[in-house]
C-alpha cells in the first residue's frame, strides 16, 4: 500500500467518522414526533400518483425497540371494523386497534358466517361511522359495499387494486424504508450497492428507497418485472453487481421456486437478502425488516380521528409508519460480519443452532 | 447400430487374428491348435466384403470347430476338453464383457444426455423467458452465445402460446431446417405437463442414443395473498397461479461427444481383449502345467498296454497322480514277473527246467539263420532213450518222470556249454551245439553215450541202466529248414535204434529215408495249410444203445480235404501232426468246429450229442475246460451233449495232468469217454481215479468176437467192471449183426462200427435195426461159453 493510498484511506475513515457522529448528535436533538392530525404532509415522491407520507425516523439508530410515538385519542365514532381473515398479521392489527376505539365492532370475512355483502350491510344498520378494512380483501370490499369513509391497512399493491378514493384512506404496509436502509447501514456500514424487483405500480416505493438509499451512499437498483420468470431473469442479471437485495412482499412476481432460486443465488454470491417477513430468517435471510402492528394501529387510530373531524382531504392516501421493527439471522450475521448491537436477534434461530 | 456392431466385429476378428498370427509364428500356438485359423481368417476377410450376419455365421461355425473336443482313436481327449472348456469360458466372459461395456456405455449415455438435454432446456427455458416481452437484443445473444458453447444444440425454438414459432436459434454446425408450428394436440399435451414432476416432452431413440428432441412447457407462476403476509416457502402448499406463456424445442445431436466415447469403448475393449488373451493365454499354459502330470502319463501308459514292461513313469509332483505313477509301476512289475514266469512256462519242459520244442523249435531257426550268414556249421542231436518204456511200464509214470528229470539233468552236465539242451517229446531230447563240426558232435554225441550208460536209476530197489540212440544231423546252410533238420536227426536216431540201440548215428540219407522226411515234411505244410485255410473236414459216426438200437450219440471224426479233394483218413496225417507239434491247434479246431456243427444240428435234432476226440496236447493246455465253456456258451449248446475222448494210453501216461482237466470238463456237465480201452496198460486201477462215464472197448477185442472166446471173455470182463464202477460201455468196430447180438448178450450197452453206421458228413438220428437175439440176454451163441 502506498502512502498516498493509506493517507485516502484514514482521511475518508474520518470523514465517515464524523459524519456518524454527527448523526447521531441530531438524532438525540430530534424532537418526538408530533401528533397525528392535518398537519403538513410530505409532498409525495411520485407524481404519478398520491405518493405515501414518509414519517422522520425515530431515532438515529434504528433499534428493535424504538422510541414509542405519542400516544394517539381514543376514537369516539362508531367503528366497524373487518378483517379479511384471521391471519396474525391482521388480528395483530385489529387487537391493537382494539384499544383506540371506544364503540366497534369486528367483523371477520373469512369466518364464514356471512358473506360479505351481508356483512356490511350489518355495517350500514350499525350505524358505523368509520369502518377499518385489514386486508386486501376486506379492503377491496370496504370500498365497494361501504358507505362511510374507510381505512385501509396491510395492503401492498394499493394501486393495482384501486383503492384510492375520496373516501378511503389508508395506511403503509412496509416501514418507512428510510429507516430501514439507516438499519442495514448500521449493520454494515460497506453496503454500496442495493437492488430490488418489484412488479408495476410501485413508483412511489421506489423513489422512497432510492432517496433514502441515496442518501446514505448507497446506490439501488432496481427492475420491473411481471413474472416469476422475468424477477429471476432480472436478478441473475443484477446479483453481480449487489451487497443486498431487497426482496419485496410482491406476491405477482414471487413464486416458491423464485424465492428459494434467489436465495440460494445470493448465497452463492455472498449477497445479504433484507426480507419483508420474519419467518423467512429461517431460509437465509439476513435480516427482516417489519411493521410493527401498534404502529400501524396509531396510525389508523390518527388517520381516523382526521376524518371523523372532517379533515379527509388533508389525509395523504396513505399515511406511512414510523416504527420498524429489525429481526437479525444470526447465522448470516456471522458470515457476513455485521454490527448487531441494538438490533434483536432471533434467538429462536440462535437456539435452533 | 449396425455400424457399431460391424466395427466391434471387425475389431474383435482383426484382434484375434493378429494373436494367432503372432502366436503360430512363435510355434507357441500348441494351445490354440485347435484353432482353425484358416476358417478364421476367411471369416474375416469375408465381412469385409460382404454382410455381417454371413461373417459371423462363419466366424462362428469356425470358432464351434475349434473348440470342439478333437477324438483321439475315436475318444475325447480330457486334456483337450479342458482346455477348450477354458477357452469357451474365457470366450464367454469376453464377450460378456464387451457386451456390458458396450450396452452400458449406451446406456449411460443416453442418461447422460438426458441429464444435460434437461439441464440445458432449463437453462434455455430460464434465458428465453425475456423473449416473451417486448424485444430484447441481449437475450437473443445471450441465447446465441449459449448455444454456440454447445455445439450439441442443434436448434432451440420458441413457441408462442398458440404454438406459433416465436424464436428459432441454430448452431453454426446444424443444418438450418426451420421449426414448425406447434398443431393443437402437441400444446395441449405440452400443457398437460405444466407443474408436474416431468414437465416435458422427450423423444429419443434406442436405435440412436445420441438425438434428443425436447419440448416443454414455459409458464409464470406468482404467490396468491396480497402482501405475502403468510408466505412460507417450507410450506407444502403455496397458493400460487400459472400462467402458460409459450414453449421451448430442443434438437440435440451428441454425435461429436459419442463418437468420442465409442472410440474411448473400442479403446477400452481392445484393451479388455488384449488383457483377456493375455489371462487366457497364461491360464491355459497353468492348466497345461496342472495337467502335464496326467498327459505325461499318456505315452508310458500307452506302451505299457503295448507290452513294454521296461517304460519308466516320470516322477509326478502331485500325490494323486504320484499315487497312481507308484500303482502303475507295480502293475509293470508285478506284469514283468507274470511275463518272465509265463515265458518260462512256454520255453520251458515244466519237468525237467530244459527247453521245450517250441522254444528249441525258436533257437533252431536263430542257428540256422547264424550258420548261413557266418559260414559256420553247428549240429543237432537227437536222442530217444532205449526202453524208457519198460521203466514206465513197470514202475509207473511217476518212476518214469523222475528218470526224465534224472537223464535231463545229466544231459546238462554232459553238454555242458557247449549247447543247448530241449526235451522234445516224452522221452526224446534234442541238444543244439553251436560252431560245432563234424569230429567235435561225435565226440560229444559219444561223451553223452557214455554219460548215460554210467547213469544209473534205482527204482523200488530195482537198479536201470537206461541207453540213449543219437542221431546226429550237420547244420552247415539254410538248405534244410528247421523241420528238415529235426527229421534228418530222428531218421539218424531210427537208424541208430535199428542198428542196436546205445549208439550213436550220423544222418546218412537213404533213398527210404528221404522220401519218409519229404513225406513228412509234405504234411506239416499240408496241415499248415488245413489249419489256416480250415480244410478239415468232420464226420460222424452214430453210437447206438445195444438195448433199443436208438442212436444216442455221434463220434466226431476228422478227415483232411487231400488234393484231388477225397477225405484223408487221420492215420495218415496224425502222427506228422503229432510230431511236428500241431495237435493243440488241430484239437482246438476240432473242438470249436464240433460244437459249432452241434449247435446248428440240434436245430433239427435237439437231442443229438456228440463224442469228441482230443489228443493228450489238448490236456496239456490249461485252458481246454475254458475253451470249451467259451464255444458251449457263444453256440448255446448245453455242456451234456459233449462226450470227450481220451484214449486210455494217454490218460494214464499224462494223468497228473488228464485228471485236473476231466474234473474241470465234469464241472461243466461234459460227459467223458476212455478211448481203446484194453490195448494200453489196462489198468483197472486207473479207472478209479479217472472219473469216466463211458468205457470204449477197443477194437482189437470186437473184430473176431463172434469165434474167439477170450475176446468174449474179455469183452464180458470190461461190461460187467464198467458196470461195477458206473460206466457204461461201448463197443467199436462191430461189422455185424452176430458181433452186435453177442455184445448185446455179454452185456455191452453201445455199439459203434461200420455194421451201425459209417462216417458220415451229416449225423442222424434214425434208429437202427438191432437182431433179436442181442435183445435177449438169456440165449447166448457165445464161442466156447
Amino acid at each position: 500500500m502506498t502512502r498516498a493510498e493509506l493517507l485516502q484511506r484514514l482521511a475518508m475513515r474520518s470523514v465517515l467518522v464524523t459524519l456518524l457522529l454527527a448523526l447521531s448528535g441530531c438524532a438525540l436533538l430530534i424532537p418526538e414526533a408530533p401528533p397525528p392530525g392535518p398537519a403538513t404532509a410530505p409532498p409525495p415522491v411520485a407524481q404519478a400518483e398520491p405518493a405515501p407520507q414518509l414519517e422522520a425516523p425515530p431515532a438515529a439508530k434504528p433499534a428493535a425497540a424504538v422510541k414509542a410515538p405519542p400516544a394517539p385519542e381514543p376514537v369516539a365514532a362508531r367503528v366497524a371494523v373487518v378483517l379479511s381473515s384471521s391471519l396474525p398479521a391482521y388480528a395483530g392489527v385489529a387487537n391493537q386497534l382494539a384499544s383506540w376505539l371506544n364503540d366497534y365492532s369486528t367483523y371477520d370475512l373469512d369466518d364464514g358466517n356471512r358473506s360479505p355483502r351481508q356483512v356490511f350491510a350489518a355495517i350500514a344498520e350499525s350505524d358505523a361511522q368509520l369502518v377499518v378494512a385489514i386486508g386486501l380483501k376486506a379492503a377491496k370490499l370496504a370500498n365497494t359495499f361501504a358507505t362511510v369513509p374507510v381505512v385501509f391497512s396491510q395492503v401492498f399493491n394499493v394501486q393495482e387494486n384501486g383503492l384510492v378514493g375520496d373516501s378511503i384512506r389508508g395506511v403503509a404496509v412496509l416501514p418507512p424504508m428510510d429507516l430501514h436502509v439507516e438499519a442495514w447501514r448500521s449493520m454494515d456500514p460497506k453496503v454500496r450497492n442495493v437492488g430490488a424487483i418489484l412488479g408495476s405500480g410501485h413508483e412511489a416505493l421506489i423513489a422512497e428507497a432510492e432517496a433514502a438509499m441515496a442518501e446514505r451512499g448507497i446506490k439501488f437498483h432496481h427492475a420491473i418485472a411481471n413474472s416469476d420468470r422475468e424477477t429471476l431473469y432480472h436478478f441473475n442479471r443484477l446479483i453481480r453487481e449487489l451487497d443486498g437485495f431487497l426482496l419485496l412482499p410482491d406476491n405477482r412476481i414471487l413464486s416458491r421456486d423464485a424465492f428459494t432460486e434467489i436465495m440460494s443465488d445470493a448465497a452463492r454470491h455472498h449477497v445479504q437478502v433484507a426480507v419483508f417477513n420474519e419467518s423467512l430468517l429461517r431460509h437465509g435471510a439476513t435480516f427482516s425488516a417489519s411493521a410493527v402492528d401498534s404502529n400501524i394501529a396509531d396510525k389508523i387510530t390518527l388517520t381516523l380521528n382526521e376524518i371523523d373531524k372532517g379533515n379527509i382531504d388533508d389525509i395523504a392516501p396513505i399515511t406511512p409508519l414510523s416504527e420498524i421493527k429489525i429481526r437479525a439471522n444470526p447465522a448470516m450475521v456471522r458470515v457476513f460480519g455485521l454490527d448487531v448491537s441494538g438490533v434483536e436477534i432471533d434467538t429462536s434461530m440462535a437456539e435452533a443452532q | 447400430m449396425k455400424n457399431y456392431a460391424r466395427a466391434i466385429f471387425l475389431s474383435v476378428s482383426a484382434a484375434t487374428t493378429r494373436a494367432l498370427r503372432f502366436l503360430r509364428s512363435r510355434r507357441i500356438a500348441r494351445v490354440l491348435d485347435r484353432v482353425s485359423f484358416a476358417s478364421l481368417s476367411r471369416a474375416v476377410d469375408r465381412m469385409r466384403s460382404v454382410r455381417i450376419g454371413q461373417a459371423l455365421y462363419a466366424a462362428g461355425a469356425a470358432v464351434i470347430d475349434a473348440l470342439r473336443p478333437r477324438r483321439r482313436h475315436g475318444k475325447r481327449v480330457l486334456i483337450h476338453e479342458i482346455l477348450s472348456l477354458q477357452l469357451i469360458i474365457t470366450a464367454i466372459i469376453g464377450a460378456l464383457a464387451i457386451a456390458g461395456l458396450y450396452w452400458g456405455g449406451q446406456w449411460v449415455l443416453q442418461d447422460n444426455y438426458s441429464r444435460w438435454a434437461l439441464q440445458w432446456t432449463e437453462e434455455l427455458n430460464e434465458l428465453g423467458s425475456p423473449l416473451y416481452l417486448p424485444d430484447d437484443a441481449e437475450v437473443l445473444m445471450n441465447l446465441e452465445t449459449f448455444i454456440d458453447k454447445y455445439p450439441e444444440i442443434e436448434r432451440v425454438t420458441y413457441y408462442r402460446e398458440d404454438g406459433s414459432v416465436l424464436h428459432s436459434l441454430f448452431n453454426d454446425q446444424a443444418s438450418h431446417e426451420p421449426a414448425e408450428h406447434l398443431d393443437r394436440d402437441m400444446t395441449g399435451e405440452l400443457i398437460s405437463l405444466i407443474a408436474t414432476d416431468t414437465p416435458y416432452q422427450m423423444e429419443r431413440s434406442i436405435a440412436n442414443v445420441r438425438a434428443f428432441e425436447i419440448l416443454a412447457p414455459v409458464w409464470t407462476e406468482s404467490l396468491q395473498g396480497d402482501g405475502l403476509f403468510d408466505f412460507d416457502p417450507s410450506a407444502e402448499v403455496n397458493h400460487s397461479s400459472v400462467r402458460l406463456i409459450g414453449f421451448v424445442g430442443l434438437n440435440l445431436d451428441f454425435m461429436l461427444f459419442h463418437d468420442r466415447l465409442l472410440t474411448n469403448i473400442k479403446i477400452a475393449i481392445s484393451v479388455l481383449l488384449i488383457l483377456l488373451t493375455i489371462s487366457g493365454f497364461l491360464g491355459r499354459r497353468s492348466l497345461q502345467r496342472a495337467l502335464s502330470a496326467i498327459s505325461d502319463l499318456q505315452e508310458p501308459i500307452s506302451e505299457l498296454a503295448k507290452g513294454n514292461l521296461d517304460v519308466q513313469f516320470k516322477p509326478a509332483a502331485h500325490r494323486e497322480i504320484s499315487e497312481i505313477v507308484e500303482a502303475l509301476e507295480s502293475t509293470a512289475s508285478a506284469l514283468g514277473e507274470r511275463d518272465a514266469r509265463l515265458l518260462k512256462l512256454a520255453n520251458h519242459d515244466v519237468l525237467t527246467g530244459l527247453f521245450n520244442r517250441r522254444r528249441l523249435i525258436d533257437e533252431l531257426k536263430k542257428e540256422i539263420d547264424k550258420v548261413t550268414a557266418k559260414e559256420t556249421r553247428s549240429t543237432l542231436l537227437f536222442i530217444d532213450l532205449d526202453q524208457f518204456k519198460y521203466v514206465n511200464d513197470t514202475c509207473g509214470h511217476p518212476a518214469g518222470d523222475r528218470l526224465i528229470r534224472k537223464v535231463a539233468d545229466q544231459l546238462k552236465r554232459s553238454v555242458d556249454d557247449e549247447g543247448i539242451v530241449a526235451r522234445f517229446g516224452g522221452d526224446e531230447f534234442v541238444v543244439l551245439a553251436s560252431g560245432m563240426n563234424k569230429r567235435k558232435a561225435r565226440k560229444l554225441a559219444q561223451s553223452i553215450l557214455e554219460d548215460m550208460r554210467r547213469l544209473a536209476h534205482i527204482e523200488n530197489n530195482n537198479v536201470f541202466h537206461v541207453q540213449c540212440s543219437i542221431g546226429i544231423t550237420m547244420i552247415t546252410s539254410d538248405r534244410f529248414d528247421h523241420n528238415e533238420i529235426l527229421a534228418q536227426a530222428d531218421i539218424a536216431c531210427r537208424e541208430a535204434k535199428a542198428s542196436g540201440r546205445n549208439r550213436l548215428e550220423f544222418y546218412n540219407m537213404s533213398v527210404r529215408e528221404a522220401e519218409k522226411m519229404v513225406a513228412d515234411v509234405g504234411w506239416m505244410g499240408k496241415l499248415r495249410e488245413a489249419i489256416d485255410n480250415d480244410l478239415f473236414m468232420l464226420r460222424y459216426q452214430p453210437i447206438v444203445e445195444i438195448a433199443t438200437g436208438r442212436i444216442t450219440h455221434h463220434e466226431v471224426l476228422l478227415r483232411m480235404q487231400g488234393e484231388d479233394g477225397k477225405a484223408v483218413a487221420p492215420d495218415a496225417f496224425l502222427p506228422a501232426a503229432v510230431r511236428f507239434g500241431l495237435m493243440a491247434e488241430i484239437d482246438s479246431w476240432v473242438v470249436t468246429h464240433a460244437i459249432e456243427a452241434l449247435a446248428e444240428y440240434r436245430k433239427e435234432q435237439p437231442r443229438l450229442r456228440f463224442s469228441i476226440n482230443l489228443s493228450a496236447n489238448a490236456f496239456e493246455t490249461e485252458d481246454l475246460a475254458d475253451m470249451v465253456q467259451v464255444n458251449l456258451e457263444k453256440h448255446g449248446v448245453p455242456a451234456n451233449a459233449i462226450i470227450m475222448e481220451i484214449t486210455e494210453s494217454l490218460a494214464v501216461r499224462h494223468l497228473s495232468y488228464v485228471e485236473h482237466q476231466m474234473a474241470a470238463l465234469r464241472r461243466l456237465g461234459c460227459e467223458l469217454a476212455l478211448d481203446d480201452f484194453g490195448t494200453g496198460y489196462s489198468s483197472f486201477g486207473y479207472l478209479q481215479r479217472l472219473p469216466m462215464d463211458y468205457i470204449k472197448i477197443d477194437g482189437c477185442f470186437i473184430r473176431d468176437l463172434v469165434k474167439n472166446p477170450v475176446d468174449q471173455k474179455m469183452v464180458r470182463l470190461i461190461g460187467e467192471i464198467g458196470r461195477e464202477a458206473g460206466m457204461k460201455t461201448i463197443a467199436e468196430y462191430v461189422k455185424d449183426g452176430p458181433a452186435l447180438s453177442l455184445l448185446g448178450e455179454l452185456g455191452i450197452d453201445f455199439a459203434q462200427g461200420y455194421y451201425i453206421g459209417r462216417p458220415v458228413p451229416a449225423p442222424s438220428d434214425k434208429t437202427i435195426p438191432i437182431p433179436i437175439s442181442s435183445k435177449k440176454p438169456g440165449r447166448s451163441n457165445l464161442a466156447g461159453a
